[in-house]
């Protein structure tokens, strides 16, 4: 039973080792958000999660290819508004496209509220991937699901009904969908800048003329 | 050990201090984007000059800001704020973006006639009140014009 751990354990080390690795080799400068693919009936949520993965990423001291100049490209050169739209193209055309070293590609998997009696729970879930542009390799990947129900216990019925409405409330769903997004880049290694530099300094490529 | 703990919290706080500007950059920033991302092209370009006001510049906001002038019409400042975009941070997205944007007005605008001599005209009479003439060159109203 122990060598069997063992051999678990050294598995999962191996493998974790792996992935790190890959990311330090392809370690990505220039990061493009793709827009994200929906799996969810809601067809806001995308364009609410996406701009705070921007900023999480910001955060993170990496280099984004200005968002808004990607979205424009990807609708005017390739007519691509939603994720679902990239499947014609390959990772390697867009990338080019958009100058960028990794893609950020966000699946996202659930954004939904689930009612039992007069009680309900949101959700919201993602799926993250980063995807080098040149080898096509997967560099870093993470789910993340987050869930809060509006609490059964209740003096009275009324009560319940008005925390199961106001539990379903947009703003609930903003606040889980930070909290699912910083969870994913805090598993993320931090950027090559160093933090603390001056930005303009620091993202200038200096063989450029 | 509560001299210690003062410089603790001094230090604590003089660094989230320096860490604010970029902070609030970026959720400025963010905001932009998600306003951007709404066609509220207004509320964007009020962010994102938000963003760039706080001091702490963020690559993509000169570009940003660009793009939202562009999409109101405002094409030359627009122009402008990308060339600054690109001077600063070289992006060769920035400057594929302002090729497109000055292939896009130049192939988009209205051809200019050319300009031809003007030939003599034979003034005509004006129409007399009394009788009630029909003028061939209106062309009848069709359905569904505004």
């Amino acid at each position: 039973m122990k060598k069997l751990l063992f051999v678990i354990l050294a598995f999962l080390l191996l493998s974790v080792s792996c992935r790190s690795t890959d990311f330090r080799a392809h370690h990505p400068k220039r990061i493009a958000v793709l827009p994200l693919y929906n799996e969810t009936i809601d067809i806001e949520a995308p364009k609410l999660v996406y701009p705070m993965i921007v900023r999480a990423l910001e955060d993170k001291d990496y280099y984004i290819v200005p968002p808004v100049l990607s979205l424009e490209m990807l609708a005017e050169e390739k007519n691509v508004r939603e994720g679902g739209q990239m499947n014609a193209y390959s990772i390697k055309e867009l990338g080019e496209m958009l100058h960028a070293d990794a893609l950020l590609m966000v699946t996202l998997t659930d954004w939904s509220t689930k009612y039992v009696v007069v009680a309900s729970t949101v959700t919201v879930a993602a799926t993250f991937r980063l995807v080098d542009v040149q080898s096509g390799t997967l560099l870093w990947e993470t789910s993340v699901t987050r869930s809060k129900g509006s609490g059964a216990r209740s003096d009275s019925l009324l009560q319940s009904v008005v925390n199961a409405a106001s539990n379903a409330l947009l703003s609930q769903y903003l606040t889980l969908a930070e909290e699912m997004v910083e969870t994913a880049f805090s598993r993320l290694p931090l950027g090559i800048f160093v933090t603390g530099e001056d930005r303009r300094s620091r993202f200038v490529d200096q063989s450029a003329p | 050990m509560a001299r210690m703990t003062f410089f603790c919290c001094a230090a604590i706080l003089f660094l989230s201090a320096c860490g604010a500007p970029q902070k609030e950059a970026s959720r400025l920033y963010a905001k932009g984007v998600k306003y951007y991302y709404f066609d509220a092209h207004d509320e964007a370009q009020a962010f994102f000059q938000s963003a760039a006001d706080t001091g702490y510049l963020l690559p993509g906001t000169y570009a940003s800001l660009g793009v939202t002038n562009i999409k109101q019409g405002c094409i030359e400042e627009g122009i402008a704020l990308l060339d600054k975009e690109y001077e600063l941070y070289h992006d060769p997205l920035v400057k594929d973006y302002i090729a497109f944007i000055h292939e896009r007005f130049t192939l988009n605008a209205a051809p200019i006639p050319p300009v031809t001599p003007a030939e003599p005209t034979v003034p005509t009479p004006p129409a007399t009140p009394t009788e009630p003439t029909t003028s061939p060159e209106i062309a009848p109203a069709t359905e569904g014009a505004p």
